[in-house]
């Protein structure tokens, strides 16, 4: 049968707050290998999409500060792949209301995401 | 001009993840107006919409050179975003129509920028967006060949 819902988007990635201290927040994640998502992205080739990178910034930001609303991605670069087995160390730093999200594999840089989000939210 | 089944013959993407239902006009190397109509009980979130625009922003750049499987005709993936700014978020059952300009391709690497619009309202603006599209084999493990750090020449 043909599911035409959306996905629900990294939902169920199991996303642990490391700590959040002043201006940083630092998260692990595990992207969820059993996500619908990836019998359509890709068939017979599972790649993780690019915006689930963003998507788990972002909700790492959410877990720090609930009431975060996303107003800009300022700005995003992805440097590598990253395999649905791979833990994510997500790594955030505020910055003048940008909230400045370095991602790494096993130490290795993934990617680059800057999120700002709406006043007084952020 | 192009329906759920053409543009599945020209992208890869497929349930859950094919977030493209309609093309209604697309000037080729140039520009296209895509569409697509949440059908979930929430509303879209605003990675999904970006997703969305860039499945659009796909059509544009391989609809006379095909690619429905990676398998054999290779990967699309991003490699960066710039200046991606939402509004408010698509709702279950509105049809959020996506504008999309091509800037440049260089080779297998395109970039591009636009909007997404309800009606008249603005729900996201796309600075720019850079893809490419990665040989299966070379994506994994691979470490990306440096794909946000193609230059634009302009």
């Amino acid at each position: 049968m043909t599911i035409l819902i959306p996905p629900e988007c990294a939902t169920s990635a199991r996303i642990d707050l490391d700590h959040t201290s002043g201006d940083e927040i630092v998260a692990r994640i595990r992207p969820d290998r059993d996500d619908p998502v990836f019998a359509g992205h890709y068939p017979g080739f599972p790649l993780l999409p690019g915006v689930y990178i963003v998507e788990y910034v972002h909700r790492a930001v959410l877990a720090a500060v609930p009431s975060a609303i996303l107003a800009e991605l300022v700005s995003c670069r992805f440097l590598r792949t990253i395999d649905l087995d791979d833990e994510l160390v997500v790594s955030i730093r505020c910055d003048g209301g940008l909230y400045r999200g370095a991602v790494a594999v096993s130490g290795v840089p993934a990617a680059e995401v800057v999120l700002r989000y709406q006043e007084g939210d952020g | 001009m192009l329906d759920r089944d053409d543009i599945r013959r020209l992208i890869p993407h497929r349930p859950p993840m094919l977030l493209v239902d309609r093309v209604s006009e697309l000037v080729p190397r140039r520009r296209l107006v895509g569409s697509y109509t949440v059908t979930g009980p929430r509303p879209l979130p605003a990675v999904l919409l970006l997703e969305s625009w860039g499945q659009a922003a796909l059509v544009l750049i391989r609809h006379d050179r095909p690619m429905p499987d990676v398998l054999t005709d290779g990967v699309p993936i991003a490699g960066a975003f710039e200046g991606i700014r939402f509004g408010r978020p698509v709702l279950p059952g509105e049809t959020v129509e996506h504008r999309v300009e091509l800037i440049r391709l260089i080779a297998d690497t395109g970039f591009v920028r636009g909007e997404s619009v309800i009606g008249t309202e603005v729900v996201m603006q796309v600075g720019r967006l850079v893809g490419a599209v990665r040989p299966a084999a070379a994506l994994r493990p691979a470490v990306l060949a440096g794909v946000s750090d193609v230059k634009e020449s302009t």
